[in-house]
C-alpha cells in the first residue's frame, strides 16, 4: 500500500467511524396516556406558570409539557377534571403562549388548589402566595386582557375577577388598583 | 579604492581612484513625517531599507548625485550596498558630541571640549568607528562634527539666528579636538581625506592653527546665490579644498507665504555654478570640489523638534540677506521644514512614503551631466550651461507630480459613488381585490451616496448610505427596500391606520479591506462574499452570500462580519467572525485552516455560534439552532481523480435533549390514540453529532463522473452544498443531519452538446413527525399527550430539505463557445455563442411528508406550522438560453414549467408556468416575467401558498451606458405589472360576487436612476 492509499485510506476510515454509531439507540421509551388522578401539585420552579417563566415546559410532573394541545384541551381539562391537572394545562399554555386568560386561569386553578384543602398540594402556602401573584401578574401585565363566553362572542374582563381573587386570599393588592361599584351595582377592578 | 587630494598649478581636486571627481553630494536621510531626529532607519527591516534605499538612490542616481552624507550610525553593509547598486559614495560623519555625547556610560547633553574625559570618550569612539568602517567599499571622506562651532555658547538645538558674539577660549578646545582627532584617523586610515563640519567659516584662524593634516575645509554655508569670498579665503588661510557639507535654499516664500519651488531651484542653480567656476583650473580660487546639498526631503520636524511632527511648518526661523527674494527686513525667511529638493507625502502603514522631486531635482539633473573636469569644461562652457537652465522651465514637473499627489490624498476620503433611484406610479385593481377601486398615485424617491475612505493604499474603507424621500404606499408588491421601518409590510393596507414614520437614513452596505504583507482583513456589512466550498469547507460552515435584491426586499442585515485570511507563514488560515455572516446565520466565528501534503489537501474548521439570531425577518433566511462544529475534510487529488472525505462533529448543545419520533405499527392501525404509529420519547446521543461524507469525481475529457455519499447522525447538521460539481446540476446535497443520501451524476460531451443526468437519493435517519391529536378523557381521567411535526424553534432535529426522496435529473446544455462556459453565473453578461441553452428536467419521488417549516407574523414574529403538506412526487422542466443573435442584440432568460409544495403547511399542490426574458439592443434593455399560477413574488406567498393565475412584469429602459448585469447605471425607464387574483391570491376578497370570480390589479410606473 502506498503513503498516498494509507492516507487515503485512514481518512476515510476516520471519516465514517463515528457516523457507524450514528442512530443506534436503544434507549427510547414509548408514550402512554397519564392518569390525571394522581396528580400532584408541587412548583417546580418558583416562578412556574408566573409569566414570562416558561418552566412548566421542563416540570417532570406536568403531563402536557410534551403535548400538542388541542384547542379545546384547556378547556375540557378545565371543565373535567380538579384543579391541579387546570394548572398544568394552563401554566404549559401560558408558556408557550402568554395571554391574561392563561395567567388568570393559573391563579384561579392554583387559589382553587390551596383552597380545596387536597393533600396532593405539598406546600398549601406556596401555593396559596403563587395564586396571588399569578392574579397579581394578571393586573400587573395583562390589565387589559378578557375571557369569553363559550361562544366566544361575550367578553369578560380578567382584572376585577383577579383583584378579587387576591382579596379571596387574603392577599393585598398591590399597584394601585381599586374596586369600585358600577351604577349598575357591579364591581370592577379599576387603576385610575 | 583610494581617495586623496590632488594639487597642481590650477588647484585642489579629489580623486577617487586617480579620476578627478567633483563631490555632486547630497545630505540625505529618511524620516517619515510625524517621527523626528529620533526616528532612524537602520533599525528597520533590511527589506523595508532596501525598499527605501532602492527608490531614493535611484532617483539620486539619476539625478547625478555621486554622494550622500550619512551619520556615523549607518551600518558600513548599507555604504557598500549603495556603492555597489548605485554607484554612490557615502561621507561618514561623526558629530563629535555636538548633540551630546555619552561619557562613562552617561549622556552629557552639551559637552565640554575642555574636559580630557569628554575628549577621551569622542575620540575614542571615533578611533572605533574608524576601524569599522576604514576597508568599507563605498566609503568616501571622513567628516568630523556638524557647525560645532555654533554650538560652543548655545544650550538649545534649535536653529536660531547666527551667534553674534564668539567664545574664543571655547573655540580653541574645540578645534584642538579637532586636531587631535583629524590625527587620530589619519593614523588609522590614509585612504580616506578628512574634514571638518564647520558652521560657515567661523573660527578658520583657529582651524589653521589647531588643525594641521585636514585635508578638506567642509562647511555648512547659507549664503544665498554666492558663497563670495569664501573659496578664496579658504584656500588663502587653510591652503586646502572647499566642500559645502551643507548649503542650499529653502522652497517656502516666507514673504508671499506659499511654496517656491522655483525660487529655491534658481538659488542652486547658482550655487552650483559658482561651485564649477571654483573648480580647478578655472581661473579662480581653484579649491572648489563640489558640496553636499541641503536636503534631500523636507524635514518636518525641523520646526519644534518634539512637537507639530506631522505638521509642515511654515513658520521662518531665521532671518539671511542671502536670499533676497523673500527677505525682509526684520523679519525671518529661513523655512527649515522647506528644504527638501522633493517634496513628501504621509506614509503608509510600513512608513514608506512617495517622495516628489521639486524643480532642481530636474534642473540640477542636468547641470549635473557637465563634467567639471573634462578638458573642455572652460569658464565660458560653465556659465553657457549653466544659464541656459532656467528653473521655470522645469517647475511643470514637480507641478505636475504635486498636482497627481494632492489629488491622490483627496482621494483618501472620497464620493465613490452616488445614485438618485426616482419612481412614479400608478396603480389600481378590480372590485374584486382589496384594492380600492379608483386608481392611486404614488412616488418614491431613494438616494444612494458612497463614501470611500482609503488611509493608505492597503486599506480601503467604503460606506453607502440611503436616504429615502417619500414612498410609494400604492405598490403592488408592497416590500422594497425603501419600505424599511414599516412595522408590518405584510399584508394589505388599512387605511383606518395611522401614517408609520419610517427610517429615513439608514447603511446600505459597508465594507473594509486591509491588505497586510501577513494577512488580508476583510469587512463586510450588507455586501456579499462567496463560500468556501471550493477551498475544503466541506460541509459547507461558511456560505455564500450573495442575495440579489431579495435582501433589500426584507432589508436583512447579512452578510455582517469580518475575514481573516493569513498569509505567508499564516497561509491556509481563515477567521471570519461576525453577527450574521450569511443570511439567517447566528452570531458566530469560524476557524478554517487548510495545508497542502503533496497531493493532498487536510482542512480542518471550528464552528462556534456565540448567540442566538434574533433579528431574522423572513423565511428566507430560516433560524437557526446555536451549534458548535467541527470538521475535517481530506482532499486528494491524483490525475483525473479526485477523492475527498471528511466527518464532522455538529450540535454538541442538543446532546441530552429529548425528542419523540415514531414506529409504524405492523398492521397500520391501533398504535397510539389509534394512528398506526407507536410514539417513542428518546434522547439525543453524542453520537448523534456525527457525521461522514465521501466524493469521488473523475474528470476524463469527454466522459466525466462523480459520486458522492453520506451519512449524518441527527444533529450532525452542516450548510448546503454550494458547489458546482461537473456542471449546474440543480440536486445538490442537503447539508441538514439526520440522513443518509447519496449522488451520483455523469457529464458526455458530445460537439456542441452535453448531456448530464444526475441521480439522488436520500433517506432520514428518523421520520418525521406525524401529527397526533391529543386526547382527555374525561370518564378514565386520562390525558394521552398530542403530537405534531417537529420546527426548528422547538426541537433538536428536523426532517426539511433531508426528506426521503429518490430524484433524477437529466441536464442538456448546447454551448458552441465552451470557453464562455455556460454554467457562469453571469452568463447573461459573459455568453459570447450565437445561441447557448440548456434543459433541465428534474423529478423528485418524495413518499413521505417532511417536519414544519417557519413562517413570519405580520409583526415579524416567527412561527411554526403545525405540519407540511402531504407526500407527493414533483417535477419541474427549466430552459435557459442566451442569444447573440444580431450585432448589439442579447436576449436571454428562461422558460419553466412544473410543481411544487408550500413552504408552509396548505396541501394545495401549485403547478405553475412561466418564463422570464432579458433583451438588450445597445444601451436599451427590456426585461419581461410572464407566470402562470405561479406564487406572488414574497416569501409569505410560498409559505402561504399564495398564487396568482397570472403575472406580467415588464421594464423597458434607455440607459447612458450599456447595460451591465448588476450594476446601476443612468437609466430612464418605464415599468409594468399586471395580475390577475382567485381564491389563493393575496388581496382577493373573502365574500367575492360570485365563486368564480376572479380579479385585477395593475401598476404602471417611471423611474429615472442618476448614477455616478
Amino acid at each position: 500500500m502506498t503513503k498516498r492509499t494509507k492516507l487515503l485510506s485512514c481518512s476515510f476510515v476516520a471519516a465514517l467511524l463515528p457516523v457507524l454509531a450514528a442512530g443506534c439507540s436503544q434507549d427510547a421509551t414509548f408514550y402512554y396516556g397519564d392518569s390525571l388522578s394522581d396528580l400532584r401539585l408541587s412548583l417546580y420552579t418558583d416562578d412556574e406558570g408566573i409569566h414570562p417563566d416558561t418552566s412548566a415546559l421542563e416540570d417532570p410532573m406536568n403531563p402536557f409539557a410534551d403535548s400538542a394541545l388541542g384547542p379545546e384541551t384547556k378547556w375540557n381539562i378545565q371543565a373535567g377534571e380538579g384543579a391541579i391537572p387546570a394548572f398544568y394545562v394552563w401554566a404549559t399554555v401560558l408558556a408557550r403562549e402568554p395571554t391574561g386568560e392563561a395567567q388568570y386561569y393559573v391563579g384561579l386553578n392554583l387559589g382553587a388548589a390551596y383552597l380545596s384543602g387536597d393533600s396532593r398540594v405539598e406546600d398549601p402556602e406556596a401555593v396559596r402566595d403563587q395564586a396571588i401573584r399569578a392574579y397579581q401578574t394578571v393586573l400587573d401585565e395583562f390589565p387589559d386582557s378578557v375571557t369569553y363566553d363559550a361562544t366566544g362572542t361575550i367578553t369578560y374582563d380578567l382584572a376585577t375577577p383577579a383583584y378579587q381573587g387576591i382579596v379571596g386570599l387574603g392577599g393585598t393588592v398591590q399597584g394601585g388598583w381599586f374596586l369600585v361599584t358600577t351604577e349598575n351595582g357591579q364591581k370592577r377592578a379599576v387603576k385610575p | 579604492m583610494v581617495a586623496r587630494i590632488v594639487r597642481d598649478d590650477g588647484g585642489m581636486r579629489l580623486q577617487i581612484d586617480g579620476k578627478d571627481t567633483l563631490v555632486r553630494g547630497m545630505n540625505w536621510g529618511y524620516s517619515p513625517i510625524g517621527t523626528n531626529y529620533s526616528y532612524s532607519l537602520w533599525s528597520k527591516p533590511d527589506a523595508f531599507i532596501e525598499r527605501v534605499l532602492e527608490r531614493d538612490m535611484g532617483l539620486l542616481r539619476d539625478m547625478g548625485v555621486n554622494a550622500i552624507r550619512l551619520f556615523s550610525d549607518v551600518p558600513p553593509k548599507w555604504i557598500t550596498w549603495i556603492y555597489d547598486r548605485f554607484g554612490i559614495f557615502t561621507s561618514v560623519n561623526h558629530l563629535m558630541g555636538r548633540y551630546g555625547f555619552v561619557v562613562n556610560g552617561v549622556l552629557v547633553p552639551h559637552i565640554d571640549y575642555n574636559n580630557p574625559a569628554h575628549r577621551k570618550a569622542i575620540l575614542d569612539d571615533l578611533q572605533a568607528k574608524v576601524d569599522s568602517y576604514k576597508n568599507t567599499r563605498g566609503l568616501l571622506f571622513w567628516l568630523l562634527g556638524n557647525e560645532n562651532n555654533y554650538g560652543l555658547t548655545w544650550t538649545s538645538f534649535e536653529i536660531e539666528a547666527l551667534p553674534g558674539k564668539e567664545d574664543a577660549a571655547r573655540a580653541e578646545s574645540l578645534y584642538t579636538l579637532f586636531g587631535e582627532a583629524i590625527a587620530r584617523v589619519k593614523g588609522r586610515d590614509t585612504n580616506h581625506p578628512v574634514a571638518i563640519v564647520n558652521g560657515d567659516a567661523q573660527y578658520i584662524d583657529l582651524v589653521a592653527k589647531h588643525c594641521k593634516g585636514l585635508d578638506v575645509f567642509g562647511a555648512n554655508v547659507y549664503r544665498g546665490s554666492s558663497a563670495r569670498d569664501l573659496f578664496d579665503k579658504v584656500r588663502t588661510t587653510l591652503g586646502v579644498p572647499l566642500l559645502f557639507t551643507e548649503f542650499g535654499a529653502d522652497a517656502y516664500d516666507a514673504k508671499a507665504g506659499h511654496e517656491d519651488h522655483v525660487a529655491q531651484a534658481e538659488y542652486l542653480r547658482a550655487q552650483w555654478q559658482e561651485i564649477y567656476e571654483q573648480t580647478s583650473s578655472k581661473g579662480r580660487s581653484g579649491n572648489a570640489i563640489g558640496g553636499f546639498i541641503f536636503q534631500w526631503d523636507d524635514g518636518w520636524w525641523k520646526v519644534g523638534q518634539e512637537s507639530n511632527l506631522d505638521v509642515h511648518d511654515t513658520v521662518a526661523t531665521w532671518p539671511n540677506q542671502g536670499y533676497p527674494k523673500d527677505f525682509v527686513e526684520g523679519q525671518n525667511n529661513m523655512n527649515e521644514e522647506w528644504f527638501g529638493l522633493v517634496s513628501k507625502d504621509r506614509s503608509d502603514e510600513n512608513g514608506f512614503y512617495e517622495v516628489h522631486p521639486r524643480s532642481a531635482y530636474y534642473l540640477l539633473r542636468e547641470a549635473f551631466k557637465l563634467d567639471a573636469y573634462a578638458p573642455d569644461t572652460t569658464p565660458t562652457k560653465i556659465r553657457a550651461t549653466f544659464e541656459r537652465l532656467s528653473a521655470r522651465d522645469f517647475a511643470v514637473y514637480y507641478n505636475a507630480e504635486n498636482a497627481l499627489a494632492q489629488t491622490a490624498a483627496l482621494g483618501a476620503l472620497r464620493i465613490s459613488g452616488a445614485s438618485m433611484d426616482l419612481g412614479m406610479y400608478l396603480s389600481g385593481g378590480s372590485e374584486r381585490t382589496l384594492r380600492p377601486p379608483s386608481a392611486a398615485f404614488d412616488h418614491t424617491e431613494s438616494f444612494f451616496l458612497d463614501v470611500t475612505l482609503q488611509p493608505s493604499p492597503r486599506v480601503t474603507g467604503r460606506v453607502s448610505f440611503n436616504v429615502i424621500g417619500n414612498v410609494a404606499a400604492n405598490r403592488l408588491d408592497r416590500i422594497f427596500y425603501e419600505t424599511r421601518g414599516k412595522v408590518s409590510p405584510i399584508g394589505p393596507a388599512n387605511p383606518d391606520d395611522p401614517p408609520i414614520e419610517r427610517d429615513r437614513l439608514a447603511i446600505y452596505q459597508a465594507e473594509l479591506s486591509v491588505d497586510q504583507p501577513w494577512f488580508r482583513l476583510d469587512g463586510f456589512y450588507r455586501t456579499g462574499h462567496y463560500h468556501w466550498g471550493n477551498e475544503g469547507d466541506f460541509f459547507s460552515l461558511y456560505r455564500e452570500a450573495n442575495y440579489g435584491p431579495s435582501l433589500d426586499r426584507y432589508n436583512g442585515e447579512a452578510p455582517f462580519g469580518v475575514v481573516f485570511s493569513g498569509k505567508k507563514g499564516l497561509e491556509g488560515l481563515k477567521l471570519a467572525i461576525g453577527p450574521q455572516l450569511y443570511w439567517g446565520a447566528n452570531p458566530t466565528v469560524i476557524a478554517k485552516y487548510r495545508r497542502e501534503f503533496g497531493p493532498a489537501a487536510v482542512t480542518a474548521m471550528y464552528q462556534e455560534d456565540l448567540a442566538q439570531a434574533s433579528n431574522v425577518r423572513t423565511s428566507s433566511a430560516t433560524p437557526q439552532l446555536v451549534a458548535r462544529r467541527a470538521t475535517v475534510h481530506v482532499n486528494v487529488a491524483s490525475g483525473n481523480w479526485q477523492v475527498g472525505v471528511g466527518g464532522i462533529m455538529s450540535s454538541p448543545q442538543q446532546v441530552g435533549r429529548d425528542f419523540t419520533f415514531t414506529r409504524a405499527t405492523e398492521s397500520g392501525t391501533g398504535g397510539y390514540l389509534g394512528s398506526g404509529y407507536e410514539v417513542l420519547k428518546d434522547t439525543v446521543k453524542w453520537f448523534d453529532t456525527l457525521g461522514g461524507k465521501a466524493k469521488i469525481v473523475y474528470e476524463g475529457g469527454l466522459f466525466r463522473f462523480y459520486v458522492e455519499g453520506q451519512l449524518r447522525g441527527l444533529v450532525a447538521g452542516g450548510g448546503p452544498d454550494e458547489t458546482i460539481t461537473l456542471t449546474p446540476w440543480t440536486m445538490r446535497g442537503s447539508g441538514l443531519g439526520n440522513q443518509v443520501s447519496g449522488l451520483a451524476g455523469f457529464t458526455v460531451n458530445a460537439g456542441s452538446f452535453q448531456i448530464a443526468p444526475n441521480v439522488l437519493y436520500q433517506q432520514p435517519l428518523i421520520a418525521p413527525m406525524p401529527n397526533i391529536a391529543d386526547r382527555y378523557d374525561p370518564a378514565s381521567g386520562t390525558y394521552s399527550a398530542g403530537f405534531r411535526a417537529r420546527n426548528v424553534l422547538a426541537d433538536p432535529f428536523v426532517v426539511l430539505d433531508n426528506r426521503e426522496t429518490l430524484g433524477g435529473e437529466l441536464l442538456l446544455i448546447y454551448d458552441p463557445t465552451p470557453a464562455t462556459w455556460y454554467g457562469s453565473w453571469d452568463r447573461e453578461t459573459r455568453e459570447d455563442a450565437k445561441l447557448a441553452g440548456s434543459i433541465d428536467f428534474v423529478y423528485r419521488h418524495q413518499p413521505t411528508v417532511r417536519d414544519a417549516n417557519i413562517g413570519f407574523l405580520a409583526t415579524g414574529t416567527p412561527f411554526a406550522f403545525d405540519r407540511s403538506p402531504p407526500a407527493q412526487d414533483v417535477w419541474d422542466v427549466t430552459g435557459t438560453w442566451v442569444s447573440n443573435f444580431a450585432d448589439a442584440w442579447r436576449l436571454s432568460g428562461s422558460v419553466f414549467v412544473g410543481q411544487g409544495q408550500a413552504r408552509g403547511a396548505d396541501p394545495r399542490l401549485v403547478t405553475r408556468a412561466g418564463g422570464t426574458a432579458r433583451l438588450t439592443w445597445n444601451k436599451a434593455l427590456f426585461t419581461t416575467s410572464l407566470l402562470f399560477n405561479d406564487w406572488g413574488p414574497f416569501d409569505y406567498h410560498k409559505d402561504f401558498n399564495l398564487t396568482y393565475p397570472f403575472q406580467w412584469y415588464g421594464d423597458l429602459s434607455l440607459g447612458m451606458s450599456l447595460p451591465v448585469l448588476n450594476v446601476i447605471g443612468t437609466r430612464l425607464g418605464f415599468r409594468w405589472q399586471y395580475r390577475t387574483l382567485d381564491a389563493f391570491s393575496e388581496g382577493f376578497p373573502e365574500s367575492p360576487p360570485a365563486a368564480d370570480a376572479s380579479g385585477s390589479e395593475y401598476e404602471v410606473g417611471t423611474y429615472m436612476r442618476v448614477s455616478l
